[in-house]
């Protein structure tokens, strides 16, 4: 079915338009923060994708004016930050921006990372951050990096801005069954042909919250092993084009 | 004392009888029941006819019989488990997908729009 006229209006505004995505999970603390930062660093709309909280975080985003996805079964960060990628390639937006909802990316930091990408630098920017993090973090990258070839800093970093082609590749049924918006959508994305690059950004302390990846040594263990396969099972011959 | 000849049939015939009534109650998928209909079978014909297991142990250089029921009988269910986990990942990936969609077309019908962001008309599909 075609469009309707004022619906041909809101996807032609939609054209150059960016559309901020945020996963939540028990975030009612922190969202109206991290809300009120992005605005003043940018017009950008905002999705917040409430991952079945058991608190009031869908409803303190909503009262703030934002759009809410609320997802009837926990899905995890990725599925969360998925549904709102697949909701901005529905309603046809150009760039889609992760952000975590507990603080840690900064407002400020969004058109430095937006500049990067209209301005044609790669199809997918990484918030990159490697001072943060654990030994242990930094150990699995250094694993990481030498088992995909990628040469990322950061490849944890779940701020990252997107646009139509890479969001094309990561809204697919492929990108979900992966657990995590790190080595597995970076490695998905070199395989659909797309160039990444990293763009240094400062990050602060969670406002609330801890890592989902790093929250303790059996989730390591566990994320390493998981991670690892990945790697293997998608280990395939591609020229590296990250910068 | 019963010799293992009778033990193996009740054990057969156990086995059988517990999946045909399963299947019968329409308790499993047509699709699934092949696989435990030819389990079925097999049970029954080993539990009631052991010995038409030796020949193929011959064959195959088992020096006790019997031993290869139990190797094929785990490497059936090896297989089994596995084809289950491919099913059960193809259902989760569909379980995801259908819950974000499901999300998306929720937040339309309620008009969520913060942002004065309005659900299309379009569909991304599946």
């Amino acid at each position: 079915m075609a469009p309707n006229t004022s619906e041909t209006l809101s996807i032609a505004a939609k054209r150059d338009g960016v559309l901020i995505v945020i996963p939540a999970y028990n975030e009612e603390e922190s969202i109206v923060l991290v809300i009120e930062d992005i605005r003043q660093h940018s017009s950008a709309d905002i999705v917040v994708v409430d991952d079945c909280s058991s608190d009031r975080t869908a409803a303190v985003a909503r009262s703030n004016g934002v759009h809410v996805l609320s997802l009837a079964l926990r899905l995890g960060a990725w599925g969360a930050a998925q549904a709102g990628v697949r909701y901005a390639q529905r309603e046809h937006y150009q760039i889609v921006v992760t952000m975590d909802a507990d603080g840690q990316h900064l407002g400020g930091e969004l058109p430095g990372l937006l500049q990067r990408l209209q301005v044609g630098d790669g199809n997918v920017v990484i918030g990159s951050y490697p001072e943060r993090g654990s030994p242990a973090r930094k150990f699995a990258w250094r694993i990481f990096r030498a088992l995909t070839g990628f040469s990322f800093q950061d490849l944890t970093s779940g701020f990252r801005a997107y646009d139509r082609q890479a969001i094309a590749a990561i809204a697919s049924r492929e990108a979900s069954l992966i657990e995590y918006q790190d080595i597995g959508i970076l490695m998905l994305l070199r395989k659909a042909g797309a160039k990444v690059v990293e763009h240094p950004v400062s990050m602060r302390p969670r406002l609330s919250g801890a890592s989902h990846i790093f929250s303790s040594w059996l989730v390591v263990v566990l994320y390493m092993a998981e991670t690892l396969i990945l790697c293997l099972a998608r280990w395939h011959v591609h020229r590296i084009r990250n910068a | 004392m019963i010799t293992h000849h009778t033990t193996s049939a009740i054990l057969g015939i156990a086995l059988a009888a517990a999946i045909f009534v399963l299947i019968r109650r329409d308790h499993l998928r047509i699709r699934y029941s092949v696989w435990w209909l030819a389990v079925a079978v097999s049970a029954l014909a080993l539990g009631l006819f052991p010995g038409l297991i030796d020949p193929a142990g011959n064959a195959l250089g088992v020096a006790y019989p019997p031993t290869l029921i139990i190797i094929l009988g785990l490497a059936a269910l090896l297989i089994k488990m596995l084809v289950m986990d491919i099913e059960y990942s193809r259902q989760e990936r569909n379980l995801r997908r259908l819950t974000q969609r499901l999300a998306i077309y929720e937040a339309g019908q309620q008009g969520d729009g913060g942002n004065g962001a309005r659900p299309s008309s379009e569909s991304t599909g599946k």
